[in-house]
């Protein structure tokens, strides 16, 4: 971060204080539910069982 | 009077461009659907026909379904986890995000081996099969035979680098202007190629084919297949993450990415396998003037040449975003139209040996998969297990020592250590050079159980070397685990 000039820097920290405060409990800001996660690995289950059947059939 | 405020301006702007900042809510504009468009048209790439292609050295067309499929999504699956999750809930360009994980030394690392030979790679092969195409075009308009693997190609491929990083050191303002024709005319002539595999071609016809160079053993060849599209879908992680940041939500992050890709990929490549194995050559640059007619087929070559052009500018933004990110302050200096010409070097030079490139271009992408896929059983488990997917931004972004995510020499031995071993794990499964393979390879291939064991040994070691001993930043995840709501 040396590299970067004075401005950058206060923008920088302005940019994270407004992320962690402004912006802390917007949606888009949100940890990935359990329920997503369960659901993203059951898709590529099910994906992958597609593909099995493509092959059998 | 204004010229220091708009220096100060130009500066933010700059480390914007450049991915130094993370982005705000009203710099993060793409929706789900905007999202869905960009990984289409990222998929939809020439690259694709030549993976279906490759695929069809192996298996026939339905085992090639079948292994396209399955190959796609396990690699989809963990490529999309490790690369955009967090980078689009912290809006934090990718590379950065990885500090935790690797150190800022380890990034670095990583940076300049495997994803800088990933994407020089890449770079060479789209620049050769331009190369292949006007060599083509040339022998149609003239009625002469053309060497395929001569210095014409090469020529082709030199000229082709060289638009590619006049257009990339333009900035990404260029390259996203000439993406918006480019994806619409792939998805048309998607659509094109498709119409001329149904009438050219009978259902029966395809279902026979054989495949084009396969081994003696069909489940080999089949698990070969899978494995190898395991390692495209892995080989999107190096751009991945930086684009999921302009998304809203972490669903339209995740969602898209998958589904996009796969989508997308899986058509490009059943038309490319269905061609090939038609007309008995894996290569499109071959068969797009049978295919299509002299007039047609020349047409969509050129098309196809600057289609790759694009693509390459594209990941190649990406790779010298990441190069100069990681770099300190060796890189920074350096203009940003050197630094690209810099990177075209390596996949110049490759360019003068086409044959070799193009007849390796499974093993490259096997071989970086198995590095990738260890990177980012990694990630995983440093992101969603041990950090609960909570980085702490000012930390982050706090220089040397003074980040609580700081560890000695700037390197997290836990993920190099990761990284090597699932590398290691996957030769020894499945060595794609030999082709010696383990009797788990026939089972459950080599690129998921390297994730698992990456993600394993990462977990291990960071808990006995870092979490236990109070560093590393593990415990910033603990301390914010109650305040986080949860979508």
């Amino acid at each position: 971060m040396a590299r970067d000039s004075a401005q950058v820097q206060q923008e920088l920290h302005r940019r994270i204080e407004e992320i962690r405060t402004v912006e802390g409990a917007d949606p888009a800001r949100r940890a990935l539910s359990r329920a997503d996660l369960v659901m993203y690995v059951g898709a590529t289950v099910l994906i992958s069982l597609l593909g099995v059947l493509v092959m059998v059939l | 009077m204004n010229r220091p405020k708009d220096t100060a301006t130009e500066e933010i702007e700059n480390a914007n461009t450049f991915g130094s900042l993370p982005l705000l809510k009203s710099e993060r504009v793409w929706s789900a659907l905007d999202f869905s468009w960009v990984n289409v048209a990222l998929a939809i790439a020439t690259w694709a026909f030549l993976v279906g292609g490759a695929t069809a050295s192996f298996v026939g067309f339905q085992q090639g379904i079948a292994a396209m499929i399955i190959g796609n999504a396990i690699g989809l699956c963990f490529m999309v986890l490790a690369s955009t999750v967090a980078s689009q809930r912290y809006g934090v360009e990718q590379y950065t995000i990885l500090r935790p994980v690797f150190g800022v030394a380890g990034v670095a690392a990583l940076v300049f081996t495997v994803v800088l030979i990933t994407e020089m790679g890449w770079s060479s092969l789209l620049g050769i099969m331009v190369g292949r195409a006007t060599t083509q075009v040339a022998g149609v308009a003239t009625g002469m035979e053309f060497d395929e693997y001569g210095l014409m190609v090469t020529a082709g491929a030199l000229v082709a680098l060289a638009i590619a990083w006049y257009i990339l050191s333009r900035g990404p303002i260029t390259i996203g202007r000439l993406n918006k024709f480019i994806a619409p005319g792939l998805l048309v002539i998607t659509a094109l190629l498709m119409v001329f595999l149904v009438v050219n071609t009978s259902w029966a016809d395809l279902l026979d084919a054989g495949p084009l160079a396969p081994f003696d053993d069909p489940q080999l060849n089949f698990m070969i297949a899978v494995e190898f599209n395991v390692a495209v879908g892995v080989s999107w992680y190096p751009v991945m993450g930086s684009l999921a940041r302009m998304t809203t939500s972490p669903r339209a992050a995740i969602w898209p990415a998958y589904g996009g890709l796969l989508i997308a990929t899986l058509l490009a490549q059943i038309v490319g396998m269905g061609a090939a194995l038609t007309l008995g050559d894996s290569d499109p640059t071959v068969w797009m003037i049978p295919f299509g007619g002299p007039l047609l087929g020349a047409f969509i070559l050129l098309f196809i040449c600057f289609a790759n052009i694009t693509s390459m500018s594209s990941i190649v933004y990406s790779t010298v975003l990441a190069l100069r990110q990681s770099s300190g302050e060796l890189l920074t200096g350096l203009h940003w139209k050197w630094l690209c010409a810099g990177f075209f070097v390596l996949p110049a030079l490759l360019a003068f040996f086409p044959q070799f490139m193009y007849e390796r271009f499974v093993l490259f992408v096997t071989l970086s998969g198995a590095f990738l896929a260890s990177m980012c059983g990694a990630i995983i488990v440093d992101y969603f297990i041990l950090r609960k997917q909570h980085i702490d931004l000012s930390e982050l972004y706090a220089p040397g020592d003074r980040s609580a995510y700081h560890l000695p020499g700037g390197v997290n031995w836990a993920g190099i250590a990761a990284v090597l071993a699932g590398a290691a794990f996957y030769l020894w499964i499945y060595n794609p050079v030999t082709l010696a393979t383990q009797p788990i390879f026939n089972i459950i291939s080599a690129s998921l159980p390297a994730a698992v064991l990456g993600g394993i040994v990462y977990w291990i070691l960071a808990v006995v070397l870092y979490r236990n001993r109070g560093v590393g930043g593990f415990q910033l995840a603990a301390s914010h685990k109650q305040k986080e709501p949860r979508s």
